[in-house]
């Protein structure tokens, strides 16, 4: 047995609060900050093509990390002063 | 078999192209790395799909072409899943390739339940008779099904060598006189073998057979604690040019001269610098001599002496090799062997680099949700979080898989980050869109542009406004190489 008409206008209602948006796959958000760094989709998906090296793509990105806590900290300091 | 001389070539990645395009027309080669554009569908009966259109604009490019396979290497006793052969080759038609090629190392094997296990890195092949017989039989599953002559390069080895084992030049010259197939000789990786404690490179070159060196690989590399690593990072070090230009006269097949950097480095390293990477192997190619002397210029070492039969098979060798990088706790000091390999500096060296690995190719699709956890988690507790997840699951070749393996552990840790969940199912289903291009629908509790910003900016997401939201996510637009997207 169905009760569609209840849960059809609750998700009416719903959908109707819902604000849509689009966003792209591939984000370029956090690649505005950092520095040079060449974006691509094509390797993203398939082998990495090197495989005895070091790979500095996860570096990279703490160093990210740890100069935004750094200059944030910064900053809280000087608005402490 | 006669190889026809190509010249000067590069390796492929994206950013490349404006050397490519270049209307001096220094690059003549482009070599493609097959595997890394395929997309990969885990459920279907050939789950290795190229990127067609993709190869037929790299097909159009003026310069000859050539393949080299990066994800199905042929060194050890396991033959590679055969499903990748008809992609392969379908790639090495498309491009008209002149030849292909792939490592000589492994990177499967069978643990010690019988199940197959891929090992995130490259490692080198039992160096013994019956290391060559496993080698010959796995090249010979992958060459003799392929429209073009077959080369294996010559692998960096960080491990100390094992008592019985064959040189690094032995072996080679052993294997691919026995499979006839020719040598991509990656010279910076021979360099780093001497460097890190193996053979000479005038030993190495001593014994090898130069007739069968179709193509030599030149890089840059780094010193990483008291290793050098084949890091494809940018300059090609003096010494390996030097080495080239002694050598290079005396190749009779030599059929290509190409560079390879990764494309995480090109950044720093730049456009220029790989432009003078290949003004310095136009140099050396004109090496090259009409007619070459039949004596190896290189000094022999002292014949090495075999012990005598050392005892291992190549499937035992792939099984505790992979064990101490992928579960060292279960087999430290289990046998001689194991206990050898745990006492090599080079297990953990490799253990740390395969990790990186793997972290490298989850943040190339969960960048955010990675970069979440960094700035909520401190750094001890995020290492402790990744080494517990390399050590739950053994790796996977393909990013996409690393990636949904990532984030299922990280949802069953039930982690209390705010918009984690949201975030890394937004990151997943973009995975998906971009696999198939079909544009996907997910939810946020707060505005997903303001979250990706916050998170862009380098900081965390505290007290954004809560709604409802769904976000459409929409597929990359076809890449061409006039707008390939560089960063600065």
């Amino acid at each position: 047995m169905e009760y569609p008409t209840a849960i059809a206008l609750d998700k009416d209602a719903l959908r109707s609060n819902v604000v849509r948006v689009t966003i792209p796959a591939k984000a370029m958000f956090d690649l505005k900050k950092m520095q040079k760094i060449t974006e691509s989709v094509l390797d993203q998906l398939g082998c990495s093509n090197c495989h005895s090296g070091h790979d500095i793509r996860f570096d990279i990105e703490r160093q990210f990390i740890v100069d935004e806590k750094l200059k944030i900290h910064s900053q809280m300091e000087l608005m402490r002063r | 078999m006669k190889i026809e001389p190509l010249g000067v070539g590069l390796v492929y990645i994206p950013g490349l192209e404006p050397l490519f395009e270049s209307p001096d027309g220094a690059v003549q080669v482009l070599e493609l790395e097959p595997q890394v554009l395929w997309r990969y569908f885990p459920n279907k009966d050939q789950p290795y799909e190229n990127q067609l259109e993709f190869l037929k604009r790299l097909q159009a490019l003026p310069q000859a072409k050539t393949i080299h396979g990066v994800g199905f290497p042929v060194g050890g006793s396991r033959i590679p899943d055969p499903r990748h052969i008809p992609p392969l080759s379908e790639a090495i038609q498309t491009l008209d390739g002149a030849w292909a090629s792939e490592h000589l190392v492994f990177n499967e094997a069978v643990d010690a339940q019988g199940n197959s296990v891929q090992t995130g890195f490259f490692l080198p092949p039992l160096a013994t008779p019956a290391g060559v017989e496993a080698a010959c039989r796995t090249i010979a599953a992958v060459s003799g099904k392929l429209p073009v002559p077959f080369a294996v390069e010559t692998p960096t080895n960080y491990l100390k060598p094992i008592p019985g084992e064959m040189s690094d030049g032995q072996f080679t010259k052993a294997v691919v006189e026995a499979a006839d197939c020719g040598i991509l000789l990656d010279l910076h990786n021979i360099w780093s073998n001497e460097r890190n404690g193996r053979q000479t490179v005038e030993a190495f070159l001593s014994e090898i057979p130069l007739e069968r060196v179709y193509e030599i690989h030149l890089a840059g590399g780094l010193k990483y604690g008291d290793y050098w690593l084949d890091a494809h990072s940018g300059d090609i070090p003096p010494p390996v040019i030097e080495w080239a230009r002694r050598l290079i006269p005396h190749l009779p097949n030599l059929g290509a001269l190409v560079y390879e950097i990764l494309p995480a480095y090109l950044p720093r390293f730049g456009l220029d610098g790989v432009r003078q990477a290949v003004d310095q192997m136009h140099d050396l190619w004109s090496c090259r001599r009409a007619t070459q002397e039949s004596d190896s210029p290189f000094k022999k070492a002292k014949p090495k002496v075999l012990v005598t039969d050392n005892g291992l098979t190549p499937e035992v060798w792939e099984r505790k090799l992979s064990a101490q990088i992928l579960f060292p706790s279960e087999y430290e000091g289990e046998d001689e062997l194991s206990r050898q390999l745990a006492d090599d500096p080079a297990v953990l060296l490799i253990r740390e680099l395969n990790r990186k690995f793997r972290l490298s190719a989850v943040i190339s699709n969960l960048r955010m949700s990675i970069r979440l956890l960094m700035l909520s988690l401190d750094e001890a507790s995020f290492d402790r979080l990744v080494a517990d997840y390399c050590f739950s699951r053994t790796p996977d070749r393909f990013a996409v898989n690393e990636a949904h393996h990532f984030a299922g552990y990280i949802r069953k840790l039930d982690l209390e980050i705010p918009y984690l969940y949201e975030l890394l199912n937004y990151e997943i289903t973009a995975m998906d869109v971009i696999a198939d291009g079909q544009a996907r629908s997910v939810p946020f509790t707060t505005d997903p542009q303001t979250l990706l910003e916050t998170l862009g900016r380098g900081e965390l997401p505290i007290d954004l406004p809560t709604a409802d939201y769904e976000a459409e996510i929409t597929p990359p637009e076809e890449r061409v190489f006039e707008t390939q997207n560089l960063i600065h």
